[in-house]
């Protein structure tokens, strides 16, 4: 009888330790007072930011440093003050913290997006490419819509203009189905008059992950790892999972084969990067222009992002909104361009003066130059 | 878990086995136990778990993870009659698991499956003096983390809109992945880790004595580590500590080095 009791406490004990289910619980530790949103700010970043690793700034440093500056009496214009100068070194250049003082929305970012207001880009905007850039395209060729503007220069080249990557949003209304259908058709199989594209991604702000693989592809013959992606799953700053390639696939129904030039400035941002730095794999593409943006890592994975992605945007219990990216990205040279932007194979700077005076595009022209006569 | 439920099977087997015959397992005459030293071999399956706090992400949640404890040497010393001095060289895995759940399930997972040198060494006291028996056991291990291999799936960010049925107003696609684990590759962050590893362990299960010497045994034990997998190398202030727990179901025999003792 001793063996049978023995046993079934043993084996009673050994079924208990087997109880897989962690409770669900909510997260609500910071009270909606100074103190507490400075600590809901820190502990936040502590566990939220993608780029603990890469990033420069000692964050336990900062929390030594500004700890003592925050009490209950500290107004919300001084907190802002004190967050700035916290996120001041950051490099993931999606990152902002929309706050809102006295009743006034205002934005917090760091020191490398500050410096990212260039004082020309203001020139090439939408009504320059779809009136100035549309009436340089082969009548017959061309087309515009919000813009996006594609056709021919001197019926020899091939002009795609993406303004940003929200092709998907915009085929939400089915009348727009055919202008991004006949843009997909004419990127993917040119007319045999043509010697070459130039695919200006000048000023575009970004978008929708999956176009990366709806423009690019145009250009692949085959599946091609771009670079690799790296995921948070806990709390601690180490703990990310491993670095995951990151693939674009091929257009089924058409290849590019010709000669490409990827126009790109300091405001092609985020998607618009990648699909630049995709490209530039490419042996036939050559990257002409300035440094892009340095946002390559995705910021938000869509309206749930924050319930499940382990790093991302949160917020404060005061209703300030922390922005920043949800994954690390490492381009396919092993190298992260995040803040840095990523550097055309032949730098053109844009020629401000020449622009104003004679409305010439030195940056356009260049790329003719490269592309085959 | 899989395997462990196997294993559980079979224990229970064994006991129904046991309760149906207790007759015949009191019965025969006392095997002595030879004093000295015996060796042979071990394998188990390993239930694994390292435990996170996931208060601040509530769709998250560790769980535990199957590998297993690779056939190893087992050298005991008997003491006395039911009592054993044990010591262990074999290679098991260590795995860790943490998921995303409920609406969310299966969006994540990160499985970490770290393979040990694990060494244990304990004793084992045998409960009664008959062929079959229980026996409780006890005692330390020390490990070296030798390696490790990422599995698991993740959101994906580079969708294909080239696919047939492709979606982009769907909210979840994801891919699987796996990849070796790189160490020191977060060294940056302050925070490093420790590939030695020390705990203690304990359970029990039946040992059985069969003809010259022989001695099978199937049980399962908890071992809990002391020290941490992870520390830092400097005084990171939100750190969390991370051990691992595990449960080992375990097999083996032994034979006395010499006949005759």
């Amino acid at each position: 009888m001793k063996i049978k009791y023995f046993l079934s406490i043993f084996l009673l004990l050994f079924t208990l330790g087997c109880v897989k289910e962690d409770p669900f619980v909510e997260f609500d530790r910071y009270s909606n007072t100074p103190t507490g949103n400075f600590q809901a700010f820190w502990d936040g970043m502590s566990r939220r930011y993608a780029f603990w690793g890469y990033d420069p700034t000692n964050w336990d440093a900062v929390y030594d440093k500004y700890i003592n500056k925050v009490t209950d009496e500290t107004t919300d214009a001084e907190l802002a003050e004190i967050f700035d100068e916290m996120v001041e070194n950051l490099i993931d250049c999606h990152y902002k913290i929309e706050i809102e003082v006295d009743g006034e929305p205002k934005l917090i970012v760091p020191g490398l997006v500050k410096q990212k207001d260039l004082n020309y880009h203001y020139l090439l905007d939408d009504n320059y490419f779809e009136t100035t850039m549309f009436a340089r395209l082969s009548p017959g060729t061309r087309k515009k819509f919000n813009g996006f503007v594609y056709g021919a220069i001197d019926n020899k080249y091939q002009y795609i203009r993406i303004p940003q990557f929200n092709i998907f949003g915009n085929l939400l209304d089915q009348n727009n189905l055919q202008f991004f259908s006949d843009m997909i058709e004419f990127m993917a199989n040119p007319a045999p008059q043509y010697k070459g594209v130039i695919l200006d991604l000048r000023e575009n702000v970004g978008g929708n992950a999956d176009e990366v693989t709806l423009i690019a592809g145009n250009f692949l013959d085959k599946e091609l790892v771009v670079g690799e992606s790296r995921y948070k799953y806990g709390s601690n700053r180490n703990e990310f999972g491993p670095w995951i390639p990151q693939k674009i696939y091929p257009n089924p129904e058409g290849y590019n084969p010709l000669p490409v030039v990827v126009l790109c400035n300091g405001f092609t941002i985020s998607a618009a990067e990648r699909v630049t730095m995709a490209l530039s794999l490419l042996p036939q593409v050559t990257v002409v222009g300035e440094t892009t943006y340095g946002a390559q890592s995705v910021v938000s994975f869509g309206s749930e992002a924050r319930d499940f992605n382990y790093a991302g945007a949160f917020n404060l219990p005061n209703g300030w909104n922390v922005s920043t990216a949800v994954e690390v990205y490492r381009f396919a040279d092993g190298n992260l361009y995040e803040g840095i932007g990523f550097p055309p194979d032949v730098a053109v700077p844009f020629d401000v003066n020449l622009f104003k005076t004679t409305g010439r595009d030195n940056q356009l022209e260049r790329a003719l130059q490269i592309l085959p006569k | 878990m899989r395997y462990t439920v196997l294993v559980m099977l079979a224990l229970l087997s064994a006991q129904v086995f046991c309760y149906g015959q207790p007759k015949r397992s009191a019965s025969p005459a006392p095997q002595k136990q030879p004093i000295g030293w015996r060796i042979g071999l071990s394998f188990g399956s390993v239930n694994n778990a390292v435990k996170m706090d996931f208060s601040d992400k509530p769709f998250w949640r560790y769980n535990y993870v199957g590998g297993w404890q690779y056939p190893g040497l087992e050298v005991h010393y008997a003491l006395a009659p039911r009592v054993l001095a044990t010591f262990g060289l074999n290679v098991l895995q260590r795995g860790q698991k943490v998921e995303t759940i409920q609406k969310l399930e299966n969006v994540y997972n990160f499985t970490l499956m770290r393979t040990y040198l694990n060494l244990p060494a304990g004793i084992a006291v045998e409960l009664f003096d008959t062929k079959l028996s229980p026996y409780v056991n006890g005692g330390i291990y020390g490990a070296y983390w030798i390696s490790g291999k990422w599995t698991g799936k993740v959101l994906r960010i580079l969708g294909n809109p080239f696919e047939e049925n492709y979606n982009n107003f769907e909210e979840i696609s994801t891919i699987a992945f796996e990849a070796p684990y790189e160490f020191s590759s977060n060294s940056n962050t302050g925070i490093k880790e420790n590939r030695v590893e020390l705990g203690i362990w304990g359970g029990g299960g039946l040992s059985y004595r069969g003809k010259s010497g022989l001695r099978m045994f199937i049980g399962v034990n908890a071992t809990g580590g002391l020290t941490h997998i992870y520390s830092t190398t400097t005084e990171i202030k939100d750190f969390q500590k991370r051990k691992n727990t595990a449960y080992i179901a375990q097999a083996g025999l032994t034979i006395p080095v010499r006949k005759n003792m």
